[in-house]
Parts: C-alpha cells; sequence; structure tokens
C-alpha cells in the first residue's frame, strides 16, 4: 500500500513540475516528429537498394528505421532518466533530503523515473501515429504477444543500464561512461538506422554483445512479419538472460554506489 | 627534465594524492534523551559532517553511530527513524512546488498517507506560521520561510531527534528571532525533543540548548552542559575564547 502511494508521490511530483514548465513538455512531442519525417525521405532516397539485408524484415527502409530510431530513442531514454534523476536531485540539493527519509535508495532511484517512463512511451506513440496516419507505416502483420513480451524482457535490460548509469553518476559524477557508451555503442552497432548484417564481421560479433541489438530485431520481427515467441526463441531467451543477470546486479551496484557516497562523503557533490 | 606532455599531467596520474581527508578524528560522544546541544566551531571544523554521521546521510569509515541502540550503518533507515534533518540548504526544496506539495513529497517518502498526511501538513504549516503561503511556490518563499518549511519538513514524522544545520545561517535579524522562538517554545517547549544544533550564534547556543560542545579540525576540543559554564565563564564567548585560545597554545 505504502509502496503504491510512494510511487503516486513520486508521479505526481514530476507531474507538477513538468507541467510547470508547458513549452519544454510540448517542445519534447516537437522534437519526436523530425526523425520520423527524415526518416520518411532518407527512405525515399535508398528503398529497393539493398533489399536484400532488409528482406528479414519485410523490406521497406521507412518502417525498419522508424522502429529502430523510436525504440532506440526509447531505450535511451531508460538508460537516461535513472541518472539524470539522481543528477536533478543533487543539483536541486534535494537529493540529501530524500536520502534522509524513511525510503531507501533504490526505491527512490527506480519510482524517481516513472514518469519519464511514461512520457517516453506517450512520444512513443506518437511518433508510431505520425508514421501511421501520414506516412504509411504498416501494422497489420503485427504480433501483439510477441510484442508486449519482447518490450517487457528489452526494457529491463534496459532499466537495469540505466540503474548502472545511475550507480555511475553517483560515483563519477559528470561523464558518467555507462550512458555514454551505450548511447554511442546502440546508435552504431544495435541496428536502429541499418540493418546489422550489413556490418563487417568484427562489428556484427561485437552488435551481439548489446541488448539493443536483440531487442530491436525482436520487436521489428513481431511487428512487420508477426514472428511468434517460438520464432524468436533464441533471441529472447539471450534478452532474458541479460535482464535476469543484469537488473538484480544493477539494483546492489547502485546501493553499494550510494554506500560508498555516504561513507567517502561525496554523495551531495557533482 | 622535459616530459613529452605537461609535468602536472604525470604528477596527477602518477602521484596523485589521496583526494579523502578526515573530517572528524577520535570523537567519543554521549548524548541522552532530552538533552539540547549547540555545536560551535569554526567553518570546515566538522559540525556538519558530525550532524550527518549521527542522521545516517554519511557513514563513519571507522567506528560506530549508534542512535536509539541502532547502528548507523548496518541498520541505517531504522538508526533514522526518529531522526528529523533540517538541512541548511535552501535548495533542498522543489522551487517549482508549493509548500504544501513539497510536505506531500516528502511526507510520503516518510511512510505518511492520506488522511494522516494531509492532517499532519495542516498542523505544521500552522506551527511554523506558513500560513496563507502553503499554497504558493517555494521559488516565491523568502530565506526565513523556506528555513520554517524545513522545520516544518524535519518535524514531520515527529521525530524524538531534531538535528538543525545551521538554522538561522541566511536569515535577517527578525528572521533569526521568529525562528528561535519558533524552535525554543513551539518544537522543543512542548515535547522531551533532543536538538542537535550546529551553529556560529552564541545567542542561540545558549538560548536552544542546556550543553554545548566545541569542535576544532575535526576534534571535539570540549562538551560541557552551559550551567557549568556560566558558572565560570562570563557568558558562552568567553569560555569558547578560552577553550580555543588553549588548544592554540597546545598545538
Amino acid at each position: 500500500m505504502m509502496i503504491y502511494a510512494k510511487m503516486k508521490g513520486f508521479l505526481k511530483r514530476d507531474y507538477l513540475i513538468e507541467s510547470r514548465y508547458k513549452l519544454n513538455f510540448i517542445l519534447n512531442f516537437v522534437n519526436s516528429i523530425f526523425p520520423v519525417v527524415s526518416f520518411f525521405f532518407v527512405s525515399k532516397l535508398i528503398n529497393g537498394s539493398d533489399a536484400e539485408s532488409l528482406a528479414r524484415y519485410g523490406g521497406d527502409y521507412f518502417s525498419f528505421a522508424l522502429i529502430g530510431v523510436a525504440f532506440t530513442r526509447f531505450f535511451q531514454l531508460a538508460v537516461d532518466t535513472f541518472s539524470g534523476s539522481i543528477k536533478r536531485a543533487q543539483m536541486a540539493g534535494c537529493l540529501e533530503a530524500i536520502l534522509s527519509s524513511q525510503t531507501d535508495s533504490k526505491t527512490v532511484v527506480l519510482f524517481s523515473s516513472i514518469y519519464s517512463f511514461l512520457t517516453a512511451g506517450i512520444q512513443l506513440i506518437f511518433m508510431f501515429l505520425i508514421g501511421t496516419l501520414f506516412l504509411g507505416f504498416d501494422f497489420s502483420n503485427t504480433n501483439s504477444l510477441s510484442l508486449v513480451v519482447s518490450l517487457i524482457i528489452s526494457l529491463f535490460a534496459f532499466v537495469s543500464l540505466g540503474i548502472f548509469s545511475a550507480a555511475g553518476t553517483v560515483i563519477y559524477k559528470q561523464g558518467e561512461p555507462i550512458g555514454w557508451v551505450f548511447g554511442a555503442i546502440s546508435a552504431l552497432i544495435g541496428g536502429a538506422m541499418f540493418p546489422v548484417s550489413i556490418m563487417p564481421g568484427w562489428l556484427q560479433f561485437c552488435s551481439k554483445i548489446i541488448p539493443t541489438t536483440y531487442a530491436l530485431d525482436t520487436i521489428r520481427l513481431s511487428v512487420l512479419q508477426g514472428y511468434s515467441i517460438d520464432m524468436m526463441g533464441k533471441e529472447l531467451l539471450i534478452l532474458l538472460l541479460m535482464s535476469v543477470i543484469l537488473f538484480p546486479l544493477s539494483l546492489r551496484t547502485f546501493n553499494w554506489a550510494v554506500e560508498k557516497g555516504k561513507k567517502d562523503g561525496t554523495l551531495m557533490s557533482y | 627534465m622535459t616530459f613529452p606532455v605537461p609535468k602536472r599531467y604525470v604528477d596527477y596520474l602518477l602521484f596523485r594524492k589521496n583526494q579523502y581527508f578526515y573530517a572528524l578524528d577520535d570523537i567519543n560522544l554521549n548524548i541522552a534523551d532530552g538533552d539540547r546541544v549547540a555545536f560551535l566551531g569554526v567553518n570546515g571544523a566538522g559540525k556538519t559532517t558530525l550532524l550527518k554521521l549521527i542522521g545516517g546521510l554519511l557513514y563513519p569509515s571507522t567506528g560506530v553511530i549508534e542512535v536509539n541502540q541502532c547502528d548507523t550503518i548496518k541498520e541505517n533507515i531504522k538508526s533514522r527513524k526518529n531522526v528529523g534533518f533540517v538541512l541548511n540548504e535552501e535548495r533542498s526544496f522543489y522551487w517549482r512546488l508549493s509548500g504544501v506539495e513539497n510536505l506531500e513529497f516528502f511526507g510520503v517518502l516518510d511512510n505518511l498517507n492520506g488522511e494522516t498526511l494531509r492532517y499532519k501538513i495542516k498542523e505544521l504549516i500552522r506551527l511554523v506560521g506558513l500560513e496563507g503561503f502553503e499554497h504558493k511556490q517555494v521559488a516565491t518563499y523568502s530565506s526565513g520561510m523556506k528555513q520554517r518549511l524545513a522545520l516544518a519538513r524535519g518535524l514531520l514524522r515527529d521525530p524524538k531527534i531534531l538535528i538543525l544545520d545551521e538554522p538561522t545561517r541566511t536569515l535577517d535579524p527578525q528572521a533569526v528571532q521568529d525562528v528561535k522562538m519558533l524552535i525554543s517554545n513551539k518544537i522543543h517547549d512542548d515535547k522531551q525533543r533532543t536538538l542537535l544544533i550546529a551553529t556560529h550564534r552564541f545567542d542561540e547556543a545558549e538560548e536552544l540548548c542546556n550543553k554545548v560542545c566545541i569542535m576544532k579540525k575535526g576534534k571535539l576540543l570540549a562538551c560541557v552542559p552551559i550551567q557549568e559554564i556560566k558558572a565560570e565563564y562570563q557568558n558562552l564567548e568567553s569560555y569558547y575564547h578560552s577553550v580555543m585560545n588553549e588548544i592554540e597554545h597546545i598545538i
């Protein structure tokens, strides 16, 4: 019951603060339209030029890129939001007040990010709405169950990376490496804008160790080709393994970082 | 010798000094229930660090701190259960939220909810004298009002121990008087609360506390009841300077 009240408390706090910066809220939505439209025109330029690498996903570059860009953006947010909320609390001077309360640090970091997830989720839907209504994105082949399962498992993997990133922020302050590495790597080798199969062998090998590759692959296959869970069993299992290992590890790491900050006296510095 | 890279970078990499320092050294202190202790000392003496250690916001690198029989490291949340912390940081509130919205958020974090929380907030707003301003954004509050709000937040879970870190640091003389009255007449008077106050003000220590601890360079130089000081010295200020001078001589 109290957990629910705390979740509601964090949501209310973030909603009230965000609603008092209305322009920022609107601009975030407007910003999400640009990549959709950009990739629509890029697709007009390159459609059919390398149909072989796109065939696995139905052959249409716009559909391929929209899923890649929209979900990479969403997953990137999942990674950034935890460290962002810690950084904001540090800079606002509220982190100490929050951590002196009767709520443990893991709950604080998890609940601080719920609102960002919700708004990012709405932006994600908005991007697909634009793509579907005006630019010809097609959902007719979607296997909903596979999509939901892929999304949930993927989210756990990215939330874990996000919590690692928050732990990095507590320890390294600025220049936290996990979010940066994830952002740079996923955009390049995760297959957001082009199929992994067109990259050289060694880069394809590297792409196999990051969750973005599997997350985008399973989402694309379930949306564009209607693959069932069985048909993507291997990819989903790898994602699941990553999540099962990373999630508890990330929470422990964050706890350790906060304890270390308390011991070193660096928790509040930024 | 000429380095291919600036010497200071090589020094940084190879001979980096330990970035940590000991903020407190050899502190041994017992505080009884209902004590009102003022911690006096120059900036950097370790007053705030000591209060944060007692409040469980920092951990000791060695040694043990027990608050209500709970080790602040091993049972951190439990040890903080009866501790209210009034931070001296004006920015420790969400400025875009109103006073009530801030208290609601921090109240939920302290496991208060629903009608209990709403009643508590109403009571505290009245206690600290913020009636009429409770629904205004904290950004519009004066320093004195923020300090009052910080007191209200510190009292949300009705703590037995209230830690106040320089509660009047940024306030004008009238606001200082108001906050002192608030603490002595309303916050401490009717409850046997333990008060721990870090301050630079002798008048504050004399009016609000019954014990004084003097600190310098992380060491606790003295911890004496104010009555004993008054019996021997003209006032608290004379005692403070005599302790400081004595230590200067020894050093």
